[in-house]
């Protein structure tokens, strides 16, 4: 029996002639923990829209545990449950009055409704405060109230769409524990952010978004390994780019050489004798070194050899 | 400290200049105030002028003239337009009644049969029964209106009427006093001359001499009240509504709300339709809104102690419908207009020009002809005709289901529009 949730199937969305996600598809396991990593405008959460329920793609289909979202939306929607990037909550309500709220909304009644807000508040630890306005919170404390409200239902699916956005640090450490500790409780998770340290560390696979279209998918290791040792950023002007290009790709060192403007991008698997020889090179063709930048192999270097450019960019 | 002042002042210059739709709005609202008023209240003063004559029905019924000399002198007056026939017929009774009771005449005067009977027989004799004159009038019609109407023509009947027995009186004042001629002649004269001054009324006692004429108004038949309405009970509807359209600021600023921190898109992940969603955001400010209107004319019958009809269902109905049409308004106002400076805007704009043209502050009768067709147009001018019928005409559900069908159906209008052009996204 398959264990695929979610199966998303070529999945097109354009606003006024801008592509904002352009034939996306992968399929999700049950307990998985999914990224979606890529910079802003990449079309993480026009997807994550998409997948949720809350604008219909122009083409595709999207399948969750068998039901299909776009024909029985409502009960597929109740499979899923979603942590929006804004903090979707009622400033003048309590914490407890908004995780009742949208419990009743999505059909919890009496006592199983109060059960569930008060676990959802022991959660993230914020029960002694439950009865507070939101209003008074601190903007952790509010992110945590946001995730508690994506939970209450007990969804199948949980998309979090980058949910530590302007977080402290400590709040964010916790909503990192909580999603840890959801995920060990078996919940399936779809993560979609752009700093990539949090993606190697909750995802089991990461797809990496640039321009409305997966540019890579697999798990954060088999990633990084595909960078070798790491990428060497090496900053060339008069005009030799190419010849260095040439010969350096002979170099054994040498995994592959993409050649960008006026820099080239080295993934190697030995970075110091790829560097000496590399350097050997450009001195013998009297090419005129301008910068040189080593990174470690990790998502940002993955990202930065598809496409030649940072996360951040 | 003046630096910072001024580099403020023109960041909020930048940012009202970028919502130019709030910025138009704020400027069309008092000029659109500014010209429907004055257009509107042109009727006002100049009511019953030239340009604007008040349309006058009138049924004369007289065998005699005194009536006809009365009307002839009415149609002689710069500001009264005289209605005596109705395509090309003699107007009647019923007929003029049923003009006033379908809204296309405001006033009626009638003079019975035998009214120049009487003018004639008072000028003989104090004892005889008064001639009646009648003015019918719509009860929703205030006495700003009806009194220079009212003031007018009373003028000219006492006129005519005193005119008309005017011989009969100085011929029994002569009669009297010839009656002493065979006594001495001087105090006899006196007596004469004494006589015929009571009778002729000269020596400033005119308004002890009663003319026989008495002035009575009544609304029309088909319209039952039990006594006729002050000027509370003319205008708290007309304030009523006008407090009711007040919701749409309130109710788009929350949807709006709902949009921009966020929750509106958590609920429409959830499995909620449209529908529900929508619905469930208008019903409260449709509960305030009869809430409002409950406690508008509790306040009129506690304190000015209007009546509310004879008719309980009747009153329910126009008052559900109105809210119908305020809310759909409101919500039309959430999809059209795109921030909360064009929200506030507009929705204070529809508000207080829609209640000028449709008669809340002025009555659309007096306003200019084309003003009285554009009223008709407005959600406004047919709730003030609903309620006013209950409250002020006495009218009864069945009389008041057409009101209470056009404000339906421009609530579904507003509701269609608006959930075509509403962005969910």
């Amino acid at each position: 029996m398959s264990d695929t949730v979610l199966l998303v199937e070529n999945i097109h969305k354009s606003f006024d002639q801008h592509h904002a996600v352009s034939g996306i598809s992968f399929a999700l396991e049950k307990g998985e923990v999914f990224g979606l990593l890529g910079p802003n405008g990449a079309g993480k959460t026009t997807t994550i829209s998409m997948l949720t329920g809350l604008i219909r793609p122009d083409q595709g289909q999207i399948t969750v545990e068998g039901i299909n979202l776009l024909e029985q939306t409502n009960q597929a929607k109740m499979k899923l449950g979603l942590v929006p990037q804004e903090l979707a909550l009622y400033p003048t309500l309590s914490a407890r009055d908004n995780l009742s709220f949208f419990g009743q909304i999505y059909g919890l009644r009496g006592r199983h409704l109060k059960k569930q807000v008060e676990q959802s508040l022991e959660m993230v630890g914020l029960k002694d405060r439950a009865n507070e306005a939101i209003q008074r919170f601190s903007g952790g404390m509010k992110r945590r109230v946001n995730i508690a409200a994506g939970l209450l239902h007990q969804p199948d699916i949980l998309f979090l769409d980058e949910p530590t956005v302007g977080v402290d640090p400590q709040s964010r450490n916790t909503i990192f524990e909580s999603i840890e500790s959801l995920n060990r409780a078996g919940m399936t998770l779809i993560y979609t952010t752009h700093y990539m340290e949090e993606a190697q560390r909750l995802c089991q696979r990461v797809a990496i978004m640039d321009h409305g279209q997966i540019i890579a998918l697999d798990s954060p290791a088999n990633l990084i390994n595909s960078v070798g040792q790491g990428l060497i950023r090496i900053g060339l002007n008069n005009g030799h780019g190419l010849q260095v290009q040439n010969e350096a790709q002979q170099l054994v060192s040498v995994r592959s050489i993409v050649r960008h403007d006026d820099f080239l991008d080295v993934q190697t698997n030995d970075n110091q004798a790829a560097l000496l020889s590399i350097m050997e090179i450009i001195r013998r063709v009297q090419a005129k070194l301008t910068s040189l930048h080593i990174m470690e192999a990790n998502l940002e270097t993955v990202f930065l050899s598809l496409t030649g450019k940072t996360l951040r960019d | 400290m003046l630096y910072q002042i001024y580099v403020i002042t023109v960041k909020e210059l930048k940012i009202l200049l970028r919502d130019a739709a709030a910025l138009e709005l704020l400027f069309l609202m008092p000029i659109m105030f500014i010209v429907v008023m004055t257009i509107a209240l042109n009727g006002v003063f100049d009511g019953g002028s030239k340009n604007n004559p008040i349309s006058l029905l009138v049924v004369n019924a007289d065998q005699g003239q005194v009536a006809r000399k009365v009307v002839s002198s009415l149609k002689t007056v710069v500001g009264l337009n005289i209605v005596e026939t109705l395509d090309g017929n003699k107007l009647t009774r019923q007929a003029a009644d049923q003009l006033i009771v379908a809204g296309k005449y405001k006033v009626e005067l009638a003079f019975p049969a035998d009214f120049s009977e009487k003018i004639f027989a008072a000028g003989t004799n104090n004892s005889v029964p008064a001639a009646i004159v009648s003015f019918i009038v719509d009860p929703s019609v205030g006495n700003s209106v009806m009194g220079p109407v009212r003031g007018t023509v009373e003028g000219y009947v006492q006129h005519e009427a005193s005119m008309t027995q005017a011989p009969a009186r100085i011929s029994t004042g002569l009669n009297d006093g010839l009656q002493n001629v065979p006594e001495a002649a001087a105090p006899a004269l006196k007596k004469i001359v004494q006589s015929l001054t009571d009778r002729m009324a000269l020596n400033n006692t005119l308004e002890n001499a009663s003319t026989g004429v008495r002035f009575e108004e009544t609304p029309p038949v088909g319209i039952h009240i039990t006594r006729l309405p002050n000027s509370a009970q003319q205008n708290v509807p007309g304030f009523t509504i006008f407090g009711v359209f007040f919701i749409m600021q309130p109710l788009a600023l929350s949807i709006y709300e709902e949009k921009t921190n966020g929750t509106f898109r958590r609920l429409q992940a959830a499995p909620l339709s449209r529908t529900a969603l929508l619905l469930g955001k208008l019903i409260p400010f449709f509960i305030i809104n009869l809430i409002q209107m409950a406690l508008m004319l509790t306040v009129g019958v506690l304190a000015f102690h209007i009546t509310l009809g004879n008719d309980p269902m009747a009153l329910v109905l126009v008052a559900v419908a109105t809210a119908a049409a305020a809310n759909g308004m409101g919500l039309l106002v959430t999809a059209l207009a795109k921030t909360r400076e064009q929200m506030s805007g507009l929705s204070t704009l529809l508000s207080v020009t829609l209640a000028a043209i449709g008669g809340m502050m002025v009555p659309t009768f007096i306003m200019p002809g084309f003003l009285q067709v554009v009223s008709r147009v407005t959600p406004h001018a047919w709730a003030l005709q609903g309620f006013q019928d209950v409250m002020v005409r006495g009218m009864g559900a069945a009389d008041v289901l057409p009101e209470v069908g056009v404000l339906m159906g421009f609530a579904t209008v507003f509701f269609a529009v608006a959930l075509w052009r509403f962005r969910f996204e």
